[in-house]
């Protein structure tokens, strides 16, 4: 029998094997310190440290509760070592479980105040949890603790900089430079940066002079010289000294005169962009002087010479358009309709490049040229013909003029039958047109020209998706993931693949398989989840390679992760999800078993074969660890659906778009819905009011205020706090001008309209809210003129005739008339 | 038969380096562990990322003066232990504010926030709900 408690010293032999074992695990070495650990539990099986460190190397030899059931013992019995609770730190960091690893580190440090090891670890979490006050003050400790290097300071700057304390942050810094015996080597790269990062805080603080101060003083000893030139010309802007700014954009417009951020640096150092008026005639003139200038300079730039048309307008931008289309066409360069559809936000431009090119059309026609007084030149080649077709054509499509952009790819496509890009135009024309089959089907064959283009293949596979064919998709896109993976879908989860899974949620929420599509809405959520953990690492290692100002732009990004466009997309469309769950929980559950029952044979056989596959790998893979295994054979996503409070489920998504996304008016909309919904009216009141500051007009936002009015208004005297309701009625005072009632609201909506049919579609729907019928609303609508109604339009006030009013025989009018607008359009066609 | 590329799946594995490494490294049964060779792309890709997230030898601390680094840290001690008061300063002058738990679960359950938030923002407006309402709905 072993004594029932041991202490913690081990006897020589044991104790430097314990060491070793510290260091097996530092190196990765697992399998070897699992060995030595177990070694020495033969002798001294309680001892807790050695028990707690055999539980570690478990968990990363993917026996994880073996793993913790061995840390815990270790700690049991061993509850002041600080080893143990080190361990038990390290093993809830490892499960991104940052609060209770703090915790535990914060214990382990009760009893061994001076570990650098721990404190450094506290450090890495304090930082990943954006916790700057306890990150500064571990940072205080670490350097006292090691004063004499660098890194420590460094780390203490960077707190400093974090809380926004810059004077702190650059007094840190200078001391330590100070310090120094001896300047360090002038190719010292880390050196380099450390000055630089010196350089970035000052410039946030906002001391322009100063900044441009130190830039001169650490000139010599930067070797990052093109971000020293940047930062200086930068400065130079910042603090108005626009001829010396002039001469730093110049030298950096030779150094790559392809760069957009340094032509529009120069642009602002003449005064020639950003001021508050538009410019006169003499300083358009002055513009266009320079441009030419540079581009007689590096003829070769492109950017140069196409930010002419940015500024020039009228008979001048024909000029220069004119001057910069020819020779676009001469080359052939498909991308050309892409890279100039933003100048048509100006409509006179979009009128004047159209002009242009039906006039080389004509002239290309009959006479192989330009223009007709071009006769002295050589005949153009036969492909500028072909790609002034493929030009028209994107170009009628992007004005929605179908029936002519589809005679313009047709003739391109009898000139040149075998250019993919024109069958993709044409796919892409019967897609906007919405005829999404006629759309798949020519994608396919373009698709089929070239096997080995994954670029149209991935295309192809998103056409697919739009006409809900999930199967025919996901065999598609399994040509493209890698060939050793056994699950093509589990391969573009690994790779983190997102448009694949939004197109596929959404074509799920078509279908009404709200589980399905919340199950990829979620995968997408996971991915970003795991790109914020990714960051994790950098916190050392950026410290100890002084890449200190990509670190801090990589923290300033994660903050921001979730204001990208993808998740963006995403997040609406679970927030949707769910308030759709919520409103009609009931009749969806019916569906989905409808649904699934309707499921084709191909379909069902493919979910059995997944099943299948999986169930395999987990015989094989003795690592998966049965959460995340469950989580896969969840296909129909019946773990969302079960949710108790779909509400709360939304949250998730909507907290980072009212965070990260609160200037898109979509973000305030949701809000508003789920907040109704929740009955949190100051929220709700909270979100229409930044939704007016944005787009006081949008119709969803006035459908809002008028649901916010009459919920708020129906609320029994006592069910809303009396503070709250005096609020409410302060605000509501302010935002719904004093209008006596919804109706009247909705009548001055109403009148704002101005011919937008969704607005009008609004006010008619909130009319009968209020108690009205909408009809005379309806009827402008319906007989309104269709010349600039959108398809998406049409769409929803045809849906919102069917379903919101049962107007029949409105519908059937507005339908004649939408088919003969949009007589591709698949919504349109008759039924029968 | 389209050609699988291989180049792109290269490019994207270097995200996932990380847990295919571990993968790797737990199929070599004997137990040589992280020495586990592995060629061309994946091999570097594991031994960058040893770099980045494995432990390190605490480098040798730079060439510096003593004296005026025990001089700076003095400094440091001072600007911190400064910080510090003027902070707890601030937290008292808060902290004096009374408040009631009606109020503070009114905030928290109205704007579905935690509760130290709650009470800060209570604190900040001297204790005033109404005052408060107000400015979390302008916030």
């Amino acid at each position: 029998m072993p004594p029932a408690k041991q202490g913690r010293e081990l006897p020589s032999k044991e104790s430097a094997m314990f060491k070793s074992i510290l260091k097996f695990y530092e190196h990765k070495q697992y399998k070897k310190g699992l060995k030595q650990a177990e070694q020495i539990l033969r002798k001294f099986p309680e001892h807790g440290e050695t028990l707690a460190m055999k539980g570690l190397f478990l968990s990363h030899l993917d026996r994880k509760e073996e793993g913790y059931e061995f840390v815990k013992k270790g700690l049991r019995n061993d509850l002041t070592s600080h080893t143990c609770w080190h361990v038990y730190g390290l093993m809830h960091r490892a499960d991104k479980n940052y609060e209770e690893a703090i915790k535990c580190y914060v214990n382990a440090l009760k009893f061994d105040k001076e570990n650098m090891q721990i404190i450094r670890d506290l450090s890495l979490l304090q930082i990943q949890m954006r916790n700057y006050e306890g990150f500064n003050e571990t940072r205080h400790q670490l350097l006292s603790l090691r004063p004499t290097n660098r890194m420590y300071w460094v780390g203490l700057a960077i707190s400093y900089h974090m809380l926004q304390k810059y004077d702190t942050a650059l007094n840190v810094l200078s001391a330590f430079e100070e310090s120094l015996k001896e300047q360090p080597d002038v190719a010292d790269f880390e050196n380099s940066e450390m000055l630089m990062y010196k350089n970035m805080i000052i410039e946030e603080s906002g001391d322009n002079l100063k900044a441009l101060e130190h830039l001169e003083d650490i000139r010599t000893r930067v070797v990052d010289k093109r971000s020293w030139r940047e930062s200086k010309a930068r400065v130079l802007l910042k603090a108005n000294k626009l001829t010396e700014a002039e001469v730093e954009y110049r030298q950096l417009l030779d150094q790559n005169p392809d760069c957009h951020a340094y032509l529009e640096g120069l642009l602002r150092a003449r005064s020639l962009i950003g001021g508050s008026a538009d410019l006169d005639v003499t300083q358009m003139e002055k513009l266009f002087r320079l441009l030419n200038e540079l581009g007689n300079k590096y003829p070769r730039s492109h950017v140069i010479k196409r930010a002419p048309l940015k500024y020039a307008k009228a008979d001048k931008f024909r000029e220069l358009a004119d001057e910069y289309l020819r020779p676009m066409f001469r080359k052939g360069v498909p991308s050309l309709f892409v890279s100039i559809k933003d100048l048509y936000k100006d409509d006179g431009k979009g009128q004047i490049v159209e002009d242009l090119v039906l006039g080389y059309r004509k002239s290309l026609k009959e006479a192989q040229r330009f223009g007709e007084d071009d006769a002295l030149t050589e005949r153009e080649p036969p492909t500028a013909y072909l790609w002034v077709l493929y030009f028209l054509a994107q170009h009628y499509d992007h004005k929605r003029n179908t029936t002519t952009a589809l005679q313009l790819i047709n003739e391109a496509l009898v000139h040149t039958p075998t250019l993919v890009e024109l069958l993709m135009t044409k796919a892409r024309i019967y897609k906007h047109a919405g005829d999404e089959e006629t759309a798949v089907t020519i994608m396919n064959e373009a698709r089929e020209m070239d096997l080995q283009d994954r670029y149209i293949n991935s295309k192809c596979t998103k056409y697919m998706l739009r006409n809900d064919r999930l199967g025919e998709a996901e065999q598609t896109i399994a040509l493209f993931t890698r060939s050793e993976s056994l699950d093509p879908l589990a391969d573009l989860v690994d790779m983190q693949c997102m448009w694949f899974a939004t197109e596929c949620a959404k074509s799920y929420v078509r279908q009404e398989q709200y589980g399905r599509a919340l199950k990829k809405l979620h995968q997408i959520e996971q991915h970003f989840v795991d790109i914020y953990d990714d960051q994790f690492d950098f916190h050392s290692y950026c410290l100890r390679k002084m890449t200190l100002r990509s670190y801090v732009e990589l923290l300033r990004v994660e903050d921001k992760l979730r204001s990208h466009p993808f998740y963006f997309e995403a997040a609406t469309l679970a927030v949707q999800v769910y308030l759709e769950l919520h409103d009609k929980p009931k009749e969806h559950s019916g569906r989905e078993d409808a649904s699934n029952a309707n499921v084709s044979d191909s379909e069902r056989k493919k979910a059995e074969r997944k099943a299948r596959k999986l169930a395999l790998k987990t015989q094989n893979d003795k690592a998966a660890d049965a959460g995340s295994n469950k989580d896969k054979a969840d296909v129909n996503g019946e773990k969302y659906l079960a949710a108790d409070d779909y509400l709360e489920e939304a949250m998730r998504f909507l907290r980072p778009l009212l965070d990260l996304g609160s200037e898109r008016i979509e973000s305030q909309v949701l809000g508003c819905e789920v907040f109704l919904r929740k009955k949190k009216y100051l929220l709700a009141l909270r979100a229409l009011k930044k939704g007016t500051a944005i787009a006081p007009n949008h119709p969803d936002l006035h459908r809002n205020a008028v649901r916010f009015y009459l919920a708020v208004k129906s609320e029994p005297i006592d069910s809303i706090h009396p503070h709250v309701r005096t609020v409410l009625e302060e605000e509501m005072g302010q935002l719904f001008n004093g209008v006596k009632d919804a109706k009247e609201f909705n009548a001055k909506y109403l009148k704002n309209c101005k011919g937008n049919v969704e607005s009008l579609l609004a006010a008619a729907e909130m009319d009968r809210l209020c108690g009205g019928d909408g009809v005379e609303i309806l009827e402008e609508i319906v007989t309104g003129e269709t010349r600039d109604l959108t398809l998406e339009t049409a769409v929803k006030v045809h849906m919102s005739l069917v379903t919101t009013f049962s107007d029949l025989k409105k519908a059937d009018d507005f339908e004649l008339k939408c088919r003969e607008r949009f007589p591709l359009a698949g919504y349109f066609e008759p039924t029968d | 038969m389209p050609k699988k590329p291989a180049a792109a799946a290269q490019a994207s594995a270097a995200s996932a380096a990380p847990v295919a490494a571990q993968k790797d490294s737990q199929q070599v049964e004997e137990g040589e562990d992280q020495e586990a060779q592995q060629k061309g792309f994946k091999g570097q890709a594991t031994k960058d990322m040893q770099n980045v997230s494995g432990y390190f030898d605490e480098r040798v601390g730079d060439k510096v003066d003593e004296g005026k680094i025990g001089k700076a840290m003095t400094f440091l001690t001072d600007v911190s232990k400064k910080q510090k008061a003027q902070k707890s300063a601030r937290d008292k002058e808060l902290a004096k504010v009374v408040l009631t738990k009606e109020d503070v679960e009114l905030i928290m359950n109205e704007f579905q926030i935690g509760k130290g938030t709650a009470e800060r923002a209570l604190r900040e407006s001297k204790g005033d709900v109404l005052e408060t309402l107000r400015r979390l709905i302008a916030a």
